[in-house]
């Protein structure tokens, strides 16, 4: 069990720094090219710079050196730009970015599990058919249109909700509510789901038998044996809401990861780009790493075959 | 009848039992019918610039209007839905295949080329969607479309992860056990025996890997990331109008509507081919 644990922990450092070289190479040997390849930069003024900016070495030196001041001294270098470090320039936005996602998360778990559960138990009913056809139009429509319908009715008629940017708790509402609307409708399908499948086993028509009062036996037995596949699910859905979080962003222009890795980007800044996958790719590693421990803590079975050495196969 | 053919009538039969899969299909061999004809239906060039006669309300002639330019906007949207079009299917094509072939490959074969290959898959899931897409951007050049590629290669890990587990489930059956001490070939139990049974369930990966892929390529284009103006998909006409909303809606409206009807169809024509499919057993 320990040394399960132990081996998922170590296997992220390796993660890591193959995100980074995947990206490092394709930023060095594919568009950037050369830093400071401008015709105005000339002799030793270009070889001065290159020493400010450690630049030096062949490509492999370089990799090594920027992983190992990323993950010893957590330095990612500093933007050509602005001149302030990169360090201090993500982390308000990683802030930002991983309030937007948490809140997103909590929100899909709590509109879309009492959702799910309605739907199941009212199968065929008006809920059934709520749940059924609020998924498929939360599924269908991109998430740009509800922002645009979100902003028209909150921001410009009602005008109690801000248009953009982030000015108090009240900005994060119409983000939140973008980004989570993909994995509240995953949520409210798979809790239907593995309610409904729950439902029909013996054991709950023999509590059923046994007198015990609906309301108990729908939280305490159905809704406690099918938690598995729910909570698995919403982990594993951390990730994909980070991803729309990073887009959600850009809709709202709230400053944070997306708008600044697109920024970085049609700026061309090397550090920046490098520094923000970095961050964005480590936030996601140690959420899917979450999302594992998560399960190994609700799932009996997953625990055992774990501890039988047969992890590779769940 | 043959027993197959047979099966296959059942499945059409019962998808065809219920109105609102009839709509979908009809809904969406409509919008791809008026993108692919859109040449031949378009009043006049849709890049040809009216300034005198900018937001011109929808009329008999020109029945969505004109937009900022005074282009003709019946025309910027059908040839937008090609682009979009044209970019999913390209997209879903490329991340289908692959990933389809790397998860019956992993699901099948397992052991270190398994590791390996989910390793990968792994990192893969580590890069973020926006990352991904602006990453091919500047490696084959901007403004061309090449995020198409960007679009597939992120489609690929879940495809990989669902027909991974689909084969695993399959590869411990008794009938692939059997068909391996009669001494069929691996490439014969993957083709024959487990293709075949997966096949109904790709289908509909493959429905909901293109939908994906329409509200994908239209996010890009909404962040006006994709092609450079005039070429201009579904995202980049809603984003165009977004600034002249409450003055001239149809411009958002329009090509937002075109999206939904598009990727609604798909995942009604989705849900009601997986309910016909599960009728059948």
């Amino acid at each position: 069990m320990t040394k399960y644990i132990l081996k998922r922990v170590l296997l992220i450092i390796p993660s890591l720094l193959l995100v980074v070289l995947v990206i490092y190479s394709l930023l060095t040997f594919v568009s950037f090219g050369k830093p400071f390849s401008l015709s105005l930069y000339r002799g030793d003024f270009l070889d001065k710079i290159f020493e400010f900016f450690h630049v030096q070495g062949g490509f492999f030196s370089r990799y090594v050196r920027y992983c190992w001041n990323v993950i010893v001294r957590l330095d990612f270098g500093s933007s050509a730009q602005t001149g302030m470090t990169i360090t201090e320039e993500l982390m308000p936005r990683l802030g930002r970015t991983m309030l937007l996602t948490v809140l997103s998360l909590i929100t899909a778990a709590v509109l879309g599990i009492p959702l799910g559960i309605g739907a199941a138990m009212n199968r065929n009913n008006w809920q059934d058919n709520l749940a059924s056809v609020s998924t498929l139009l939360l599924s269908s429509v991109p998430s740009y249109v509800l922002t645009i319908i979100l902003v028209l009715i909150f921001a410009l008629y009602l005008g109690v909700l801000p248009v953009s940017g982030i000015e108090n708790w009240t900005s994060y509402i119409m983000p939140v509510i973008v980004t989570s609307m993909g994995s509240i409708a995953e949520t409210t399908q798979i809790t239907r789901s593995a309610i409904s499948s729950v439902m029909n086993r013996q054991y709950i028509s023999a509590s059923k038998g046994m007198g015990i009062p609906s309301r108990q036996l729908t939280y305490m037995h159905i809704l406690r044996n099918s938690l598995t596949p729910i909570i698995s699910t919403l982990a594993r859905n951390a990730a994909a809401v980070l991803g729309s979080s990073l887009i959600v962003e850009n809709f709202f222009t709230i400053p944070a990861l997306g708008s600044y890795l697109i920024k970085a980007v049609n700026d061309r800044n090397f550090t920046r780009v490098l520094g923000c996958s970095f961050v964005i790719a480590a936030a996601l590693i140690l959420i899917n790493f979450a999302a594992d421990l998560v399960n190994i803590l609700i799932d009996p079975k997953l625990r055992a075959s774990i501890s039988s050495g047969k992890a590779g196969e769940v | 009848m043959t027993p197959k053919r047979n099966k296959l009538a059942n499945i059409v039969r019962a998808y065809f039992s219920r109105p609102l899969n009839t709509i979908a299909l009809l809904c969406f061999i409509l919008v791809v019918l008026l993108c692919v004809f859109a040449p031949l239906i378009v009043p006049e060039n849709y890049n040809t610039i009216h300034v005198n006669r900018i937001f011109e309300k929808p009329s008999w002639q020109h029945i969505f209007g004109r937009d900022r330019l005074g282009r003709d906007y019946l025309g910027r949207v059908l040839f937008g839905g090609r682009l979009t079009l044209k970019v999913a299917s390209f997209a879903t094509v490329i991340g289908f295949l692959l990933g389809t072939a790397a998860g019956i490959l992993c699901g099948y074969f397992g052991n270190t080329l398994d590791t390996v290959v989910m390793r990968f898959i792994e990192t893969l899931e580590a890069v973020p969607f926006l990352l991904l897409v602006l990453v091919f951007e500047i490696m084959l050049g901007l403004g061309t479309g090449n995020y198409r590629y960007a679009l597939g290669v992120a489609m690929i890990p879940r495809l990989t992860h669902f027909v991974r587990a689909e084969v695993m489930k399959l590869r411990s059956q008794e009938y692939i056990e059997a068909s391996r001490s009669i001494g069929c070939s691996e490439m014969q139990i993957i083709f024959r025996h487990i293709l075949n049974n997966i096949f109904p369930i790709l289908i509909l990966q493959l429905l909901r890997c293109f939908a994906e892929a329409v509200l994908t390529c239209t996010i890009c284009g909404y962040l006006q990331i994709g092609f450079t103006p005039p070429m201009a998909d579904w995202g980049t006409l809603v984003a165009d109008g977004y600034h002249v909303l409450r003055v001239y809606p149809w411009i958002s409206l329009l090509p937002s509507g075109s999206v939904i009807l598009t990727v609604l169809s798909l995942n009604l024509i989705g849900n009601g081919l997986h309910d016909a499919l599960g009728q059948k057993q």
